[in-house]
């Protein structure tokens, strides 16, 4: 079964999503794909429920209290998410949960 | 018409047993409410991996939620709350599940066993590189 990432991402509208960020994606491991899918969760949930047009992945972990180490070189990552619109955004999600079945077992042993 | 909850979860009868208890109420679940059930079972999870010192709690994830000063309907809280009881493969399992179903493009491409299978005489030649 394939499990690559960049194999959904090409599946959908996400094709220079999955040359950009297939490779990277793939690599992470299982409390990575979680802190991602938590964070954009986040984010989408706040452009969801409030007035504001634009909320950033910086600005979530800030007022979320989250550790800046945990986050550490996804960082980057996010802030290139944080120009994307919802629906790109909610495709990566989709697509990091997809990427979680069966526990998110990884060939790569994760943590 | 969208299948239930229960049919994007295979392979696991206690993921299963999971959906038909909660399925229901969160296939029903507002953009908003599946965000927020997405982020408070992905936080909770995280909380497993990353921080073996404390107990890991979905319940713990709304409550932060609430004092943060969002309100969140108390029907969904305590369905949330419940999953508390469940164990780490169908929180999974359950989280990929929400995931899945909330997408409309999802749900037009078929059901999870499907998305493993490439379509015969796919227009894509994308390979993946497992190297």
């Amino acid at each position: 079964m394939y499990n690559h990432l960049g194999f959904y991402l090409s599946q959908r509208i996400a094709q220079p999503l999955a040359d950009e960020f297939g490779d990277r994606l793939e690599r992470m491991t299982k409390a990575e794909k979680l802190l991602l899918i938590n964070i954009l969760s986040g984010v989408l949930h706040e452009l969801e429920t409030t007035l504001v047009e634009s909320y950033t992945a910086a600005e979530y972990i800030f007022m979320q209290g989250i550790n800046p180490d945990v986050v550490g070189n996804l960082m980057p990552l996010l802030e290139r998410f944080d120009e994307h619109d919802s629906s790109t955004n909610q495709t990566i999600v989709m697509v990091l949960g997809l990427s979680l079945q069966d526990g998110g077992q990884s060939k790569k042993g994760d943590r | 018409m969208p299948h239930p909850l229960g049919y994007y979860i295979s392979g696991s009868p206690a993921a299963a047993q999971l959906a038909d208890t909660y399925g229901a109420q969160l296939q029903n679940m507002s953009l908003d409410e599946k965000l927020l059930a997405i982020k408070a079972i992905s936080g909770a999870l995280l909380d497993s991996l990353i921080h073996r010192d404390c107990e890991p709690s979905i319940e713990a994830q709304i409550l932060h939620h609430i004092d943060d000063g969002d309100p969140v309907d108390q029907g969904l809280q305590e369905s949330l709350a419940a999953l508390d009881g469940c164990d780490e493969t169908q929180c999974f399992a359950l989280l990929t599940a929400l995931i899945a179903y909330g997408s409309e493009e999802f749900r037009r491409f078929g059901s999870m066993e499907a998305v493993g299978e490439p379509a015969s005489g796919s227009q894509l030649d994308w390979e993946p590189d497992f190297s």
